[in-house]
């Protein structure tokens, strides 16, 4: 359960931002999460209004976007979406591959007020 | 170094106000990840391909951020507000933009922010730590139970007198595992996580000074017992060791490829036990495989020294390349 950790971590960051900027509250944080991020959406979002008690986020909506594990093979060069959990080129099923994108997990924008 | 833009990643929040000025030509669309390649704190104006007004101040070292207003023709005014934080690093790309929209009472802020980019620079001090004590570390993630703390007692006894270690342990409780280190020519400090299920780079950092103070050259850091946690948390190490012992099933890492893709290399452990078990070893790689091509496999019986020898040279070769 490091989502704690993490949402910890998300709602120091913003709340930072939002006391430099004055704002006085945050009302919905959008949320990059990628398949190979080692973050689950469900316990993250379980978590985050239990740390934003008595913040500047607290009562915001999470909106998360996923982003599916792209890799790109140096074998055949193509760009493809494996089936998680195999980190294969889709194409030629090459392991030499190197992941594009899956691992984020990103704070894009916050809405605040 | 910001690789937003360029300017020194220390204190995030220290107001250093530079102030010059230039122009340059900015063709953007809204709502995407924005790479600024310059490196100074100023305040410019933008040729922009669009129309709206743009304004762009560094309020702090590695702080950066600008404010975009559009006026629509129906009158509302939209206030964009992009910052910019230090971090150690961007992903490549970007799935999905942020929305572009903000209504007349509330500004969406772009802020492109790694979640964990407060650890990540911790780590990169970890690393730069490690280079300038000349410390090979290594951090050592498993389920609990799979053999972390029984290899490296025969590690430290093998190394004894050869390549001097150290060692940082953490569990949720006990110093259990520092105790059955000891007294095997290592530096052993134990950290108890409480209620946390993996090591931060922030904990390693505290515990560097006493644990190396004797001249380390192999730190091995023996993290919570914990196949998915312990993934996300760069801790700043030189390399990332799995280790998965046969009892645990021939398709772990593909239930836990977060780790074992993050790991350059797996050691399997408990090999003795092979005779009593229907452990499918060519299954075993091949899952190990599946997740990290490049994976080098090391098989081992702490117990029985079968494989250790492979390892000892690993580790040695790192170190003394």
């Amino acid at each position: 359960m490091h989502e704690l950790s993490l949402a910890e971590a998300m709602i120091e960051q913003l709340a930072d931002i939002a006391r430099d900027q004055g704002f006085a509250r945050i009302e919905s944080i959008r949320v990059e999460i990628g398949a190979m991020s080692g973050v689950e959406r469900e316990p993250f979002a379980f978590a985050f209004p239990i740390v934003a008690e008595g913040t500047l986020a607290e009562g915001a909506a999470l909106e998360f976007v996923e982003v599916a594990v792209c890799v790109s093979c140096h074998t055949c060069g193509a760009k493809t979406f494996p089936e998680v959990p195999m980190i294969l080129c889709g194409a030629c099923h090459s392991g030499d591959v190197s992941v594009c994108a899956g691992g984020e997990f990103r704070i894009l924008s916050m809405e605040v007020c | 170094m910001c690789k937003d833009c360029g300017c020194e990643a220390g204190n995030e929040r220290a107001l250093a106000q530079m102030g010059h000025g230039h122009g340059h030509e900015h063709d953007h669309e809204h709502g995407h990840s924005h790479e600024h390649g310059h490196s100074h704190s100023h305040d410019h104006s933008h040729d922009h391909h669009h129309g709206h007004s743009h304004s762009h101040s560094h309020v702090g070292q590695g702080h950066h951020e600008h404010t975009h207003t559009h006026v629509t023709p129906d009158g509302t005014t939209h206030i964009h507000i992009h910052i910019h934080l230090p971090e150690a690093a961007k992903p490549a790309v970007v799935a999905a933009p942020a929305p572009a929209v903000a209504s007349k009472t509330t500004r969406t802020v772009s802020v492109e922010a790694k979640v964990l980019a407060e650890n990540d620079r911790q780590a990169d001090l970890n690393r730069d730590s490690f280079k300038e004590w000349g410390v090979v570390a290594i951090n050592l993630i498993s389920s609990p139970g799979s053999g972390k703390t029984r290899l490296l007692e025969k590690t430290l006894d093998a190394l004894n007198g050869r390549i001097s270690c150290a060692v940082i342990t953490g569990d949720q409780q006990t110093d259990n595992d520092a105790q059955r280190l000891l007294g095997r020519g290592a530096e052993v400090v134990q950290i108890e996580t409480r209620s946390a299920c993996h090591l931060n780079a922030a904990q390693v950092a505290a515990h560097l000074e006493p644990v190396l103070a004797k001249g380390a050259e192999l730190l091995f850091i023996e993290n919570v017992g914990n196949l998915v946690c312990p993934a996300a948390f760069d801790l700043g190490e030189t390399v990332r060791v799995a280790l998965l012992s046969v009892t645990e099933g021939e398709d772990k890492p593909l239930k836990y490829p977060v780790l074992f893709h993050g790991a350059p290399v797996t050691v399997v452990t408990k090999i003795d036990l092979l005779p009593h078990l229907q452990c499918d070893m060519p299954k075993l790689r091949g899952a190990i495989q599946a997740v990290r091509h490049d994976a080098r496999i090391i098989e081992l019986s702490a117990d029985t020294g079968a494989g250790m020898a492979e390892w000892l040279d690993y580790l040695t070769v790192l170190c003394h390349p």
